[in-house]
């Protein structure tokens, strides 16, 4: 065994700064956890509008490129019914136009 | 080890209040500053707190409590980029020139084996809480301190020849 014993080692080291003091531990876990909630809503908020982005982006796309709504593609023409008449189908019981 | 899951709050306040100065000075000894010892520990115990319900009472609250300490000091380190300094003289109140032996030999240490001879023969931690504190076997810890002796035998010697 070597020369230290207990009373040897608390001659070594430095003294306590200060005193025991839980109220300041207890601040200290509030103050992080209202941390750590206040980066968890942010991210949140980062991860609703990077969604809301990529969806209006995808209903752009379908709705005004794919031709829902706007212009006709480049190069189409438009074409012309080979007659006027105008046909209707109808269902009823299962029976296309019986009753 | 009664394999339980989580800690209650009461007995981080418990151990905090019965062993505030024996965490405060071993992480002093990361740390080479009492007061930012006091701090890290301060911050270790919030972090058990919230923590809390992590331990798996695989082993001894206090030595999880250590390993959290021990973090949080050599974050502080990392963060102050400022090394210990045995050298610096402390105030002494026994044996002036052994002290002063005993400071250069232990500053000589590996800091695991150091933090390993604190443990034990300050803290008063068994070979099992010291591992768990250290994040190593206990085994590990055995060979450790083994060597810590040797180490601080030769050099003791040598000063004192």
């Amino acid at each position: 065994m070597t020369d230290f014993d207990r009373a040897s080692l608390d001659r070594l080291l430095p003294g306590t700064s200060g005193s025991a003091d839980w109220d300041d531990v207890m601040s200290r876990f509030r103050a992080g956890h209202g941390h750590r909630r206040r980066r968890m809503i942010v991210l949140a908020a980062v991860a609703l509008v990077a969604v809301g982005a990529t969806s209006a982006i995808a209903m752009r796309a379908f709705v005004i490129d794919k031709g829902i709504v706007g212009l006709p593609p480049v190069g189409a023409t438009p074409s012309t019914p080979e007659s006027g008449v105008l046909e209707i189908y109808y269902w009823l019981h299962g029976v296309p136009g019986g009753g | 080890m009664n394999g339980r899951r989580g800690a209650r709050l009461d007995e981080l306040e418990a151990l905090y209040r019965s062993r505030f100065d024996v965490f405060a000075r071993v992480a002093a000894s990361v740390t080479g500053d009492s007061e930012r010892a006091r701090d890290a520990v301060q911050e270790a115990f919030a972090t058990a707190v919230r923590k809390r319900r992590s331990f798996r009472g695989e082993g001894p609250l206090e030595a999880w409590v250590w390993r959290i300490v021990f973090n949080a000091a050599h974050s502080d380190v990392r963060r102050a980029v400022q090394a210990v300094d045995y050298d610096e003289p402390v105030a002494s109140n026994g044996h002036p020139e052994d002290d002063a032996e005993l400071r250069v030999a232990l500053a000589r240490l590996p800091e695991r084996q150091r933090t390993a001879v604190f443990l034990r023969y300050y803290a008063d931690l068994d070979y099992a809480a010291i591992g768990e504190a250290l994040g190593i076997s206990a085994g590990t810890v055995a060979a450790t301190l083994n060597a810590a002796h040797t180490a601080l035998r030769i050099r003791l010697e040598e000063v004192r020849t």
